[in-house]
């Protein structure tokens, strides 16, 4: 293949790995509850796209819109009925993951039943190919990578600048602290819930874009966005975004070399490595 | 009847691979998200030696289990050190990583189809080819697994697995390298999910990548969290249950199309909400239970905590000779964090029999100094000797062999285990640690046991706790742990004793009886102790000398009447004017 | 009197520290509280505050029942504590943390104002307020915590070891701060201490604690006229 046609898909994977990564880096920064649950959000995101374009004939830009919605519901809801309630109890690490895992587990397979391994895609939105030399892309790669970076970006300035941003990193910072000034933890962590599942939303929607909705479409991503979280350094969230643009980027031209598909092999060959020489990440801490 | 039979077999394969992740899910207290994959990779080498080598199944067994073992002890090392949620990571990568190989590797696995046509098991002239044939097999692989299960977790071994879980630093301040035992379990655990997928490839004749996907991993955790981890019928009775469901739901009218489908939500859901209702599963551990610990006569009839009420009022440490050799020299400790320089050049002798304080004002340096003693935090500068020999920078555990050994200031016991367990687990040299020999020597083992068991009830009963041997040491109050942090203490045998605020968070008789029983310890016992304490009371009644630190340095060492007397170590330790 | 504790027992889990203390602050006092370490001064004051819920006593605040109060009321009461460790969120600038201790704070078009009356006692963290708490120097970590207390201007300020990390001399100019603020902002204030000479010095009244119990109450001046104190700890 062109190196300079695996460059651009390399973009393209690395725009969407890099929001990936963040969505699920400001939640387990801030709250380091290991959601699992994460990969539905994905999931019920893109199934929403796909069903009110295919089905209720809807304008993709508002169903763009309502599967933003509908992740950020999900995602709250599930911190609000569960995760808070296993908080409140008082229940270890281990235990609140393998309550998400369950749930996640659960709703795939509900949606597996509910809607069959057929692939559903959107409908509507203006596919067209397009090229710059020998590089062929389509519209909805472009799509993919403006909205993906462009989302990552406002992402950082809201967490930089924005009070909420603010008093969202200072939960992640010093979480007892944060307490002692009166701050309400659990309102924290749900507008964090929100802005993470909100933003993974979006990622589904670029992701059936371009490619279709299925029940497991959620595992892969949601894969790689912890895998770019550990990678980049749990307390950065540049880190994450810039581990999983590299990662993005390392499958694509990693084809140069591996012959066919070991797109998991490379990217845990990577954090291995990684792991093993640095433990905090590539922009990571060793927390305080 | 071939039904009920197939039913069986998949019961017992699903109990032994389930009983194997709880080794490590149970008894180490970290979950395996890839347990499907050893289980794949049993099946894939059985299949490819029986069908490329025509070898008998039991040498693909074999094979199996050795390749496995080694993976799962591999994957361990580099993850085991880091944090519990890295475990994770990893573990799910493995999944993925291998079963994207199993996918992709044509040559070897041959891909997306799977291997068909593998060869029934057969040994002295029986295929074993049909249910009712391969039960009895099964069933004799399952009870030889489910020994050696059963060996393990209720052993010596299986108790320091179990000290790992509830404190790992603690254990190994006790001598413990815990993360060897760690890295074996993770071997021996993937060693035994081989044997499932090896048997499971010689009875169905076919496997695929699809049989080892990251839902099974999942499917296997469920029903070891269901039946109860770290209790041994647990994974039996998980299993059973969650594959009873599995076929009952098969003849739900119209289920059979959705039988997946609908399996994946009901266990799904099962996890969620065990995890919220009861996440120790459906068994309780059995060894949570208070026991009834039978204690020999002879110590019955003792006084509990036989004291010497001459030595109680006795000064502090013993008479001896003037040129005696320290027991314990730092030399020149020194350690800097980021421009901070938290200790400099401290040095200090500590002789035979001795007790010995390091007291100072707060951020004085004397934890940093502690620690860099103790093996829990390495020096930038200068040395360690014991009995003459460097020990600088050696771990913990190895500090214990040396002679050395720590208490600590939040106690730590080991909540979940009975108090006995605590004390025994301490006790050194126990062959019954060694895996091998645990098998091999099952005769020495247990002779090794009684006379540990004896020496732990003494030590109990020197610190006033026999009667409280058979309860969980997380029962006991405050006081009272710390005492039996102490027995345990003792039970490692370790001629040094490094104390950090023992009396810390004690009400006022609770401070008296430990000052009482340390000073027994150290007069009759024969212990070289080294004290923190803040507590300037404790300090005066039972040191002998202590080593007064300022801003990392030590300024002063002598008695602490005569230290207090110090104008210039008063303006230090309530500041100056 | 504006902070009346009685009788107040404490601890963690099965773990008991505080055995039933008993102290009052009047308005606009200074009093220190002194002992050894592991006495459970640190945990007294979080029980007051309320990060440990007492198990037993009273804490009465301006002659209101704050006793199982949460510390978000505490705060908007006006009791700030900083604690001897971990007070600062390193991961933001000396501004930000500033800020976020403002968040809760009713009145915010104040912040402003009480921001340059900070830095007005604490020049130095004007200077760095685009700095990452976590590179300041201990003194200043130190005085950010204090000022990030100034700033709701509460009416208790409770200091847990505001000496540790801190050369004598840098200590004497905080002590020196913390009178100023006392005395030109009526802050009551509540000081834990090691460096026992400086806290007679500023106090009005000292409390000794040992092993859980509250040992002596005595002046600040006539503690000082002992000269040595070896037998409080």
């Amino acid at each position: 293949m062109l190196i300079a046609q695996l460059l651009v898909q390399g973009l393209i994977t690395a725009s969407f790995y890099a929001l990936a990564g963040v969505t699920w880096g400001i939640i387990y920064r801030t709250t380091l509850t290991f959601h699992f649950s994460h990969q539905l959000v994905f999931t019920i995101a893109g199934y929403t796209a796909a069903l009110l374009t295919a089905e209720l004939k809807l304008h993709f830009i508002f169903a763009f819109f309502c599967s933003i919605a509908t992740a950020i519901a999900l995602g709250c809801s599930i911190d609000a009925f569960l995760y808070r309630r296993l908080r409140e109890m008082g229940a270890t690490k281990a235990t609140t993951f393998l309550s998400s895992l369950g749930f996640a587990t659960a709703g795939t397979a509900i949606v597996l039943l509910l809607f069959s391994s057929n692939p559903r895609s959107i409908k509507g939105f203006p596919a067209k190919t397009l090229s710059i030399g020998d590089v062929f892309f389509t519209t909805a790669d472009v799509a993919m990578v403006a909205i993906s970076l462009i989302s990552v970006g406002l992402l950082l300035l809201f967490l930089r600048k924005s009070r909420y941003g603010k008093v969202i990193r200072a939960v992640g910072s010093n979480r007892e602290m944060a307490r002692n000034l009166g701050l309400d933890i659990n309102k924290v962590y749900l507008l964090v819930y929100a802005i993470g599942s909100g933003l993974f939303g979006v990622a589904a929607f670029l992701f059936t874009l371009k490619n279709v909705a299925y029940p497991t479409m959620g595992v892969f991503p949601f894969f790689m966005s912890f895998t770019a979280v550990f990678l980049g350094g749990i307390n950065s969230i540049a880190g994450h975004a810039l581990a999983g643009f590299i990662l993005g980027m390392a499958e694509n031209l990693g084809m140069i070399i591996l012959p066919g598909e070991y797109k998991i092999m490379i990217a845990y060959g990577i954090l291995f490595i990684v792991i093993l020489i640095k433990p905090e990440g590539l922009l990571g801490s060793k927390r305080g | 009847m071939d039904y009920v039979y197939h039913i069986l077999i998949l019961v017992i394969m699903y109990a032994i691979l389930v009983q194997s992740l709880n080794l490590i899910m149970g008894y180490v207290g970290v979950i395996s998200m890839g347990h499907a994959v050893f289980s794949g990779i049993g099946a894939y080498t059985a299949a490819i030696l029986s069908i490329h080598l025509g070898s008998n199944f039991l040498i693909g067994l074999a094979v199996g289990f050795v390749f496995s073992g080694l993976v799962g002890a591999l994957l361990a090392l580099p993850s085991l050190r880091v944090r519990d949620e890295y475990l994770i990571v990893f573990t799910v990568g493995f999944q993925m990583v291998v079963f994207e190989f199993m996918l992709t590797a044509r040559g070897i696995t041959q891909g997306q189809g799977g291997i068909p046509g593998i060869p029934p098991a057969e040994l002295l002239g029986i295929s074993f080819h049909t249910p009712l044939r391969f039960l009895p097999l099964l069933a004799v692989m399952g009870l030889i697994c489910f020994a050696i299960a059963w060996r393990v977790t209720h052993s010596p071994f299986g108790r320091v697995l179990k000290a790992i879980r509830e404190d790992e630093s603690a254990c190994r301040a006790l001598g413990k390298n815990t993360l060897f035992f760690k890295v074996l379990v993770f071997g021996l655990s993937g060693g035994l999910a081989a044997i499932t997928g090896s048997l499971m490839a010689h009875y169905i004749s076919f496997i695929s990548p699809f049989s080892f996907t990251i839902e099974v991993s999942v499917f296997i955790i469920v029903m070891v969290v269901l039946g109860g981890e770290a209790n041994f019928w647990g994974p039996i009775m998980g299993a059973a249950i969650l594959m009873g469901i599995t076929e009952a739901l098969r003849f739900v009218p119209g289920a059979s199309n959705y039988i997946d489908a609908a399996r994946e939500i009901f266990y799904g859901l099962i996890l969620m909400f065990l995890m919220i209702f009861r996440p120790q599963g459906i068994l309780p551990e059995y060894s949570k239970r208070s026991k009834k610990i039978p204690i020999p006569k002879e110590l019955l009839s003792r006084e509990n905590g036989a004291a010497d009420p001459d030595g109680i009022k006795r000064t502090p440490g013993r008479f001896q000779e003037e040129n005696q050799e320290p027991i314990l020299e730092i030399q020149g400790l020194s350690k800097s964090f980021g421009g901070l320089q938290a200790v400099a050049e401290a040095s200090l002798k500590l002789f035979p029999g001795d007790i010995t304080g390091l007291i100072g004002p707060n951020g004085c340096g004397k934890t940093t100094l502690f620690n860099m003693a103790n093996g829990f935090m390495e020096p930038d500068q200068g040395a360690v000797y014991v009995r003459g020999k460097a020990v600088t920078g050696l771990a913990p555990y190895k500090l214990v062999t040396e002679g050395l050994a720590r208490s600590w200031q939040d106690v730590r016991v080991f909540k979940e285990m009975t108090v006995l367990d605590n004390v025994m687990v301490a006790r050194p040299n126990q062959i019954g640690e060694n895996l091998f020999l645990l098998f091999l020597r099952p005769g020495r083992v247990a002779r090794e046991e009684r006379e540990n068991y004896r020496a732990a009830l003494e030590y109990l009963q020197l610190v006033g706790l026999l009667d409280k041997a058979g309860q969980l040491a997380g029962s006991l109050s405050n006081a009272e742990q710390k005492l039996v942090a102490i027995a345990r203490l003792l039970a490692t045998e370790c001629p040094i004793l490094f104390l950090d605020e023992p009396t810390a968070a004690l009400d006022i008789d609770s401070v008296e009886r430990v000052i009482q029983l340390i000073q027994e310890i150290a007069f009759r016992k024969d212990k070289t102790i080294l004290l923190v304490e803040h507590n300037l009371d404790v300090v005066r009644g039972l040191v002998k000398k202590a080593y007064f630190m300022s801003e990392g340095k030590i300024l002063a060492e002598g008695e602490p009447a005569k230290l207090m007397a110090d104008p210039k170590l008063a303006e230090v330790y309530f500041g100056i004017d | 009197m504006l902070l009346q504790v009685t009788g107040l027992e404490a601890g963690y889990g099965e773990k008991q520290v505080l055995y039933g203390i008993s102290l009052t602050i009047a308005d606009q006092e200074i009093v220190s509280l002194i002992g050894h370490n592991g006495a459970g001064k640190s945990t007294a004051l979080k029980s007051i505050v309320g990060l440990i819920p007492p198990r037993r006593g009273q804490i009465l605040f301006s002659d209101e029942d704050l006793t199982s109060a949460p510390p978000s009321l505490k705060l908007a009461r006006g009791i700030y504590h900083l604690p001897q460790e971990y007070f600062l969120f390193n991961d933001l600038t000396v501004r930000e943390n500033l800020e976020v201790s403002s968040f809760t704070m009713s009145g915010q078009s104040l912040f402003e104002s009480r921001l340059g009356k900070v830095f007005d006692y604490f020049p130095v963290l004007g200077a760095r307020k685009n700095q990452l708490a976590g590179t300041l120097s201990g003194g200043e970590r130190r005085m950010l915590g204090i000022g990030m207390g100034l700033l709701r201007q509460p009416k208790l300020l409770m200091l847990d070891e505001p000496s540790s990390g801190l050369s004598p001399v840098l200590f004497q100019k905080v002590a020196g701060i913390i009178q100023d603020i006392n005395r030109e902002m009526g802050t009551a204030v509540l000081l834990v201490e090691q460096n026992v000479k400086v806290a007679f010095k500023l106090s009005k009244r000292v409390f000794v604690m040992k092993a859980g119990r509250m040992i002596l109450e005595e002046t600040g001046e006539k503690l000082l006229q002992r000269g040595q104190w070896w037998e409080l700890f």
